[in-house]
């Protein structure tokens, strides 16, 4: 059996909102192997958002592990775990999340500025990324001065620029036709066979679902099915 | 204080109200006719607590400076009428001896047949309540049992009878004295003097005259009033005797020193009445040309109070403008913001059937709710820093006996509240329209909306729509502000007697029909019987012509759209910038419209280049750098451009260039200006750094790759303003504008400190002794020889004696009145061969100032004078004194050797004439502290063969031997005037003196600086506003930088160095340009009026500005960089 890269154990997670308790996660098992690509499906409110942001750190959950690379992110204080995101984790949102008042090149470079890389292999480095996400002419636009398309390939060479272990995706193609979504999806295969990256993907999209290696399928917080596929189609 | 810019409060007020009612008119409509929206705009005042407090600050602060202003003013203005009247009490007018009106052979002084004839004259007038002559004269004073003494108090001799009549002799606990019992050796006490001498009844004392001592018993004690010399002169109180006794210490039998007139009406009463007395005493003088004139009035005295009370408010409100000008800033800067965080909002409300109208009224109803309790707290706290304001003033000047009486005066609180609201709901009403100006579509999806100047349809004719549309949205404003004021007014009219304003209505037409009725038969119109008819049909055709005009603007509403684009309104901005550049510059001669429309005409030239599509930046840096290079020039830090001053003016240049074009007239402006550079360099300086902030960036990247580990915070915190150019723009000009005002005025006070208060002002000497004219010393050694003064110690002394004489300048008529003498001042020789007294200007043929003094010492024709004589520049009449003609002091102020003045120097009773060269004038500085060094001295001038009886002050001015300190120096002076105790001498140390009075004026100087500081509340202010709100707009992004590996550290630093990056990009601008006007204007001589100042920086006071502001920015910031650290990621990257 491969190395799990990913292990969560009971993960439980309750919102509390005045006197109202929402439990988004009900005690949910996981192991993801390392190169793995993952998707995680379910109707909206099944809680697959909230199990990636407890997998990434960036929510604590109330009961439960989770384990990145066997360290228990739990026995991490804020700063560490920040740090340990940084050097470890690259982030794809729907909505982009990119930095509207810097340039393309300078959203990219955000992630090596943090831990630490030096400005001038920073800035090298994320020329790189964005010529391997086919946006090498594009560095110095702003943007909303780029299509959604675009900007989802800024979003992807920054997650992937400072050559994180783990990508997570959270609906990475919700905000896009189907041209641009399947042209998303099949850079992230290439790079995920290229660089052996585990990709964690939230998707409502079953073609979305279908090029990944497996799939995990939520509801009212707990993963109810699982599908394995041996090979997996690359250009949707 | 009754008038404000020469306007009476009371009419500033009625306006303003009327304004007020009609401000309040329209949001009272809105409340009317949309109770949803007024609603809907009212309940966004409770959204977020903190960010509507900071906007209610920010909104006080105009309120609070202009009430501040008032109630300062008033408080000050009623302090010192209120010491007027305590000193003048039933005293109206007193009239003193005119040497200008002397006959020849006269006696010099008043008479007592002059009084019984202006007794027999106006005891009859109906205003008159009293008449009596009083004589006087400064004398030492001894108390022997107590060893304690005062050189100089006034020794008043008055007629027991008619002082009685005049009931101006009051007990301390303010009961009526009667001068009965005044005669021979007995006399009243003033408290002052009782007081500094330890008497009382029973005391006896000794009075110094000739040098002999004269034996006195007090009888009893009375108040301090202007028969006792208060108000009227630095003394120590004085005593009161009857006429004769005094006259028999030191006068001629007869003799009066003054003749008081007491008008009916009480002590405050009477001041109607006394001003026609002295119309009529003043035509009596004439008539009769009797050698006397009016001295002093209390009408004078109130008028010169309440004068100074206003100037108060004028200075406090003129600077406090920079403050208000900031305070307008924050408003808009707040609407704006707040349009834009709800910018999806509106678009949603717009597109589900909300009206443009719609969206300003919620504004302005939500405005007013922030509007009327920030004026009112703003009122009263204006009223608690007044309160602050007049304390501290009291303790500046509490050694020159100045008490503080604390008043508000209710017109000055309503004016303050009123204005407050108006300014405000003017600024709202501007950013409302403006907030609900939005593109439906763009708003929803929220897309950037196009540049605003950018012209669709780049034609004049284009531009001339875009014009009128402005000009459309102008009147419609105008037109719908009265009619829902007019409409809210007559529901209130109804609410309360919905009846009773029916009764009104009729009544109203009523007296209108009436009214018509009663026009005079043939005035207007023939005199016919359809006169009323014709009458009416014009009144209706009035009113059809309004109708219709009403009609046809509210039919084109669709020209508002054209007012969209900011092109038109640049064309209007043009033209108001050539009108004022026209009536400054060819019509008035000032600077403000002037200089104003200049940079008006710039500004709109680049707005209409960027129309017609030019570039932005290069717009706007080209227009704005030509206004720097135009308010700065020259530039203190200028290697290249060398230009004189008058080549610095570019409309002078083009109309020299273009002969069509006639030169414009000389320009001259005053303190107005100040405001007027500040805006101007504020507004330009925001520009070039706005429009060209790429190069910071570049530069703090640089800085990034230094500190490795704050890199990323230093990425955000400069990215995020230089993307948001508006609001940083609106943010830093504000902090610019604060700062360059704090700077110049700090800079400009400290120079001017140092000048006034530098060891020139002791012109070489330490301690300076004032005679005593009734007890003469002659030579001061030989006076001090054998006391506890060694010689020794007494390195220079020298004398001058001094005589206010008639001055006459050569080839010019004499002017009238006062303004015809001068001090003549006879110096001794070991005076100019001690004096240090540097000079401003010295005639052709004099190198040096050595060569002037050799001049003054060998020839007794020569002579120098201070500054004074040359008049005063810029802030009214220079004084009642002798100055030269405007010719000669232009060309003795050029700076090149002029030809020495000739000038004469006589005295009216004598006839005795001198004739002097004036060869030098002294710096403006010698005599800034010592009265005693302004004159027009001369050595060996025969000071004595001028006057008639021989009468002169006697000053001396000793050089201590060695290097004494302070302390020693006026214990030397306390050794000296105890010793010449009975010649009525007093010493002082000169640097104390000076001590003195630069703590004074530094205390008033820092207070004025720390109001003018209240300015920076808005700045900071403005930075709270802004930093809670980007935590509330970035929260989203605040999540994705936290997950892309930001720590909390980091959010709150990025944060916290944005903020800072604003406040110190505005204080090194402010800084930096403060500095550069005020070197501009302290090495120009036209400011100095010919002083050479070397210019210093005032490092204390600027690190100490600089720190205030930068600290309590950090401080404001600190909360919201907190709560950006602590956002939850997860949830932020959920928030929408």
């Amino acid at each position: 059996m491969a190395e799990p890269i990913i292990e969560v154990e009971r993960l439980e997670k309750i919102y509390v909102s005045g006197d109202v308790r929402t439990h988004a996660l009900r005690g949910v098992d996981l192991r993801v192997e390392r190169g793995e690509m993952l998707a995680v499906m379910g109707p909206s409110g099944c809680g697959k958002t909230t199990l990636l942001n407890c997998l990434a750190g960036i929510d604590d959950p109330s009961v439960g592990a989770v384990r990145i690379d066997s360290t228990d992110l739990a026995t991490l204080d804020d700063d560490t775990r920040t740090s340990y995101r940084a050097r470890k984790m690259g982030f794809i949102f729907q909505f982009y999340n990119l930095l509207p008042v810097l340039s393309a090149a300078e959203n990219v470079e955000l992630p090596l500025l943090v831990s630490g890389t030096p400005p001038a292999e920073s800035r090298e480095r994320a020329l790189a990324s964005l010529d391997r996400v086919g946006l090498a002419q594009w560095q110095a636009h702003r943007p909303a001065q780029l299509s959604g398309g675009q900007r989802q390939r800024v979003t992807i060479a920054r997650a992937l620029v400072n050559d994180p272990a783990i990508v997570w995706g959270d609906e990475p193609t919700g905000d896009l036709d189907t041209a641009n979504a399947n042209e998303i999806m099949s850079l992230m295969q290439e790079l995920n066979r290229e660089r052996r990256q585990t990709f964690v993907i939230v998707t409502h999209d079953p073609e979305i679902a279908a090029r990944c290696h497996r799939t995990i399928h939520m509801q009212d917080g707990l993963i109810i099915r699982e599908e394995t596929r041996a090979a997996v189609a690359h250009d949707g | 204080m009754d008038s404000l810019f020469g306007v009476p409060l009371t009419s500033i007020m009625i306006g303003l109200l009327i304004l007020l009612a009609l401000s309040l008119g329209v949001v009272g409509w809105v409340w009317l006719r949309q109770p949803i929206l007024f609603r809907m705009g009212i309940r966004n005042l409770g959204r977020r607590p903190q960010q509507t407090a900071l906007i209610v600050i920010g909104l006080t602060l105009s309120t609070l400076i202009i009430s501040a202003a008032f109630t300062t003013g008033d408080t000050v203005g009623y302090s010192l009428t209120s010491g007027v009247y305590d000193t003048f009490e039933e005293v109206d007018i007193a009239l003193a001896y005119d040497p200008a009106r002397a006959h020849e052979g006269a006696p010099g002084h008043l008479t007592d047949g002059f009084l019984d004839e202006l007794r027999a004259e106006f005891l009859v007038d109906a205003d008159v309540d009293a008449i009596t002559g009083v004589f006087a004269r400064d004398l030492p004073v001894l108390n022997t049992r107590e060893r304690l003494s005062e050189p100089s108090a006034v020794v008043v001799g008055v007629d027991p009878e008619t002082i009685d009549e005049l009931g101006a002799l009051r007990s301390p606990g303010g009961d009526g004295v009667s001068a009965g019992v005044l005669g021979g050796d007995r006399f009243f006490v003033s408290r002052q003097l009782a007081e500094e001498i330890n008497a009382g009844p029973g005391s006896r004392l000794q009075v110094f005259v000739g040098n002999e001592a004269q034996a006195v018993e007090v009888v009893d004690i009375v108040q301090d009033s202007s028969l006792t010399g208060a108000g009227i002169q630095l003394t120590g109180g004085g005593l009161v005797g009857h006429i004769d006794s005094v006259r028999r210490l030191d006068g001629d039998p007869g003799e009066l020193s003054l003749i008081v007139f007491s008008a009916l009406g009480g002590t405050r009463g009477s001041l109607d009445a006394a001003n026609a007395l002295q119309e009529r005493i003043e035509d009596y003088l004439e008539e009769t040309g009797a050698p006397a004139q009016i001295a002093f009035t209390k009408a004078e005295g109130v008028a010169a109070a309440e004068l100074v009370g206003s100037i108060f408010v004028t200075f406090f409100l003129l600077f406090g403008l920079f403050s208000i000008a900031a305070g307008v800033m924050l408003i808009f800067l707040i609407f704006v913001m707040l349009a834009a965080e709800r910018r999806s909002e509106m678009g949603m409300a717009r597109a589900i059937g909300m009206r443009r109208l719609h969206l300003t009224e919620m504004f302005l109803a939500e405005g007013s709710g922030y509007n009327l309790f920030a004026a009112i707290v703003g009122a009263l706290l204006g009223v608690a820093v007044a309160y602050g304001i007049t304390w501290l003033v009291g303790i500046a000047f509490a050694d020159f006996n100045f008490s503080i009486i604390f008043h508000v005066n209710p017109q000055g609180f309503v004016i303050a509240f009123a204005l407050g609201v108006v300014l405000t709901f003017a600024t709202i009403a501007f950013s409302s329209l403006r907030a609900a100006n939005i593109n439906i579509v763009r708003a929803i999806r929220d897309l950037p909306e196009p540049q605003p100047l950018r012209g669709a349809d780049r034609s004049l004719a284009g531009i001339g729509r875009a014009a009128v549309g402005a000009l459309w949205v102008l009147a419609w404003v105008a037109l719908v502000s009265i009619w829902a004021a007019a409409a809210f007014g007559a529901f209130l009219v109804g609410l309360a007697t919905y009846g009773l304003g029916v009764i009104a209505l009729l009544l109203a037409m009523a007296l209108f029909v009436l009214g018509t009725r009663s026009v005079p038969r043939g005035r207007f119109l023939p005199d016919n019987g359809w006169r009323t008819w014709l009458l009416w049909g014009l009144w209706i055709c009035l009113f059809s012509v309004v109708a219709l005009a009403t009609l046809v603007l509210l039919n084109t509403r669709d020209w508002a759209a054209r007012s969209r684009n900011a092109g038109g309104w640049a064309l209007w901005m043009l033209v108001a910038g050539v009108v004022g550049l026209w009536l400054g510059g060819w019509v008035w001669g000032q600077a403000a419209p002037y200089s104003g429309g200049l940079t008006l005409v710039v500004l709109a030239a680049a707005m209409l280049a960027v129309y017609f599509g030019a570039a932005t930046r290069a717009a706007f840096t080209t227009a704005a750098g030509l206004l720097l290079l135009f308010w700065l020039t020259p530039l203190p830090f200028s290697l290249i451009w060398d230009v004189t001053a008058d080549d610095t003016d570019p409309v002078r240049l083009i109309a020299g260039l273009l002969p069509l074009i006639p030169e414009p007239r000389e320009i001259a402006g005053n303190v107005e200006m100040f405001f007027v550079s500040g805006m101007a360099i504020t507004v330009s300086s925001t520009l070039v750094v706005i429009f060209n902030a790429q190069l910071l960036l570049a530069l703090l990247r640089g800085g990034g790759a230094v500190f490795h580990g704050i890199a990323p915070a230093i990425k955000m915190a400069v990215s995020y303003p230089l993307a948001a150019r508006f609001r940083t723009g609106m943010t830093l000009a504000m902090f610019v504008l604060i700062v360059f005002s704090l700077v110049v005025m700090a800079t400009l006070n400290y120079n001017f400190s140092q000048l006034f208060f530098s060891t020139d002002a002791k012109a070489g000497f330490d301690v300076v002794v004032d005679g005593n004219p009734s007890n003469q010393v002659g030579d001061l050694r030989p006076a001090l020889a054998g006391s506890e003064v060694r010689d020794g110690e007494l390195a220079g002394v020298g004398r001058t004696r001094s005589l206010f004489l008639r001055v006459g300048e050569e080839g010019r008529a004499p002017p009238a009145g006062d303004a015809e003498f001068y001090r003549l001042v006879d110096v001794d020789r070991e005076f100019l061969e001690v004096a240090e007294i540097p000079l401003a200007s010295r005639a052709r043929g004099y190198d040096s100032d050595a060569s002037v003094v050799e001049a003054l010492l060998s020839d007794p024709g020569t002579a120098i004078a201070d500054d004074a004589i040359l008049g005063v520049e810029g802030f009214g009449p220079g004084g009642d004194l002798f100055t030269l003609s405007d010719a000669r002091v232009e060309a003795i102020r050029g700076g090149d050797p002029y030809e020495p003045v000739r000038v004469t120097v006589s005295d009216p009773e004598s006839g005795n004439v001198l004739e002097l060269r004036i060869i030098g004038f002294m710096e403006a500085q010698v005599s800034g502290i010592l009265p005693q060094l302004s004159g027009i001295f001369a050595h060996d001038a025969g000071i004595e063969r001028l006057s008639a009886d021989g009468r002169t002050t006697e000053t001396f001015f000793v050089r201590a031997a060695g290097s004494p300190s302070t302390d020693d120096l006026e214990e030397l002076a306390d050794r000296i005037e105890s010793t010449l105790l009975e010649r009525g001498v007093q010493a002082s140390a000169i640097q104390a003196l000076i001590d003195d009075q630069a703590r004074a004026s530094t205390q008033f100087q820092l207070l004025f600086e720390a109001f003018m500081g209240l300015g920076l509340i808005v700045g900071i202010a403005a930075l709270g506003v802004i930093a809670f709100r980007t935590v509330v707009e970035r929260r989203q992004q605040i999540g994705m930088l936290r997950a892309l590996g930001y720590t909390r550290k980091l959010v709150a630093l990025s944060f916290f160095m944005e903020s800072s990056f604003i406040a110190l990009t505005g204080i090194a601008l402010g800084l930096v340009l403060g500095t550069a006007l005020s070197y501009n204007l302290l090495t120009d001589p036209a400011f100095t009026e010919g002083t050479e100042i070397a210019f210093r920086f005032p490092w204390v006071r600027i690190l100490l500005i600089s720190g205030i502001a930068y600290g309590a920015s950090a401080l404001m910031t600190l909360a919201p960089a907190r709560a950006a650290s602590r956002v939850p990621v997860a949830e932020a990257l959920r928030y929408e």
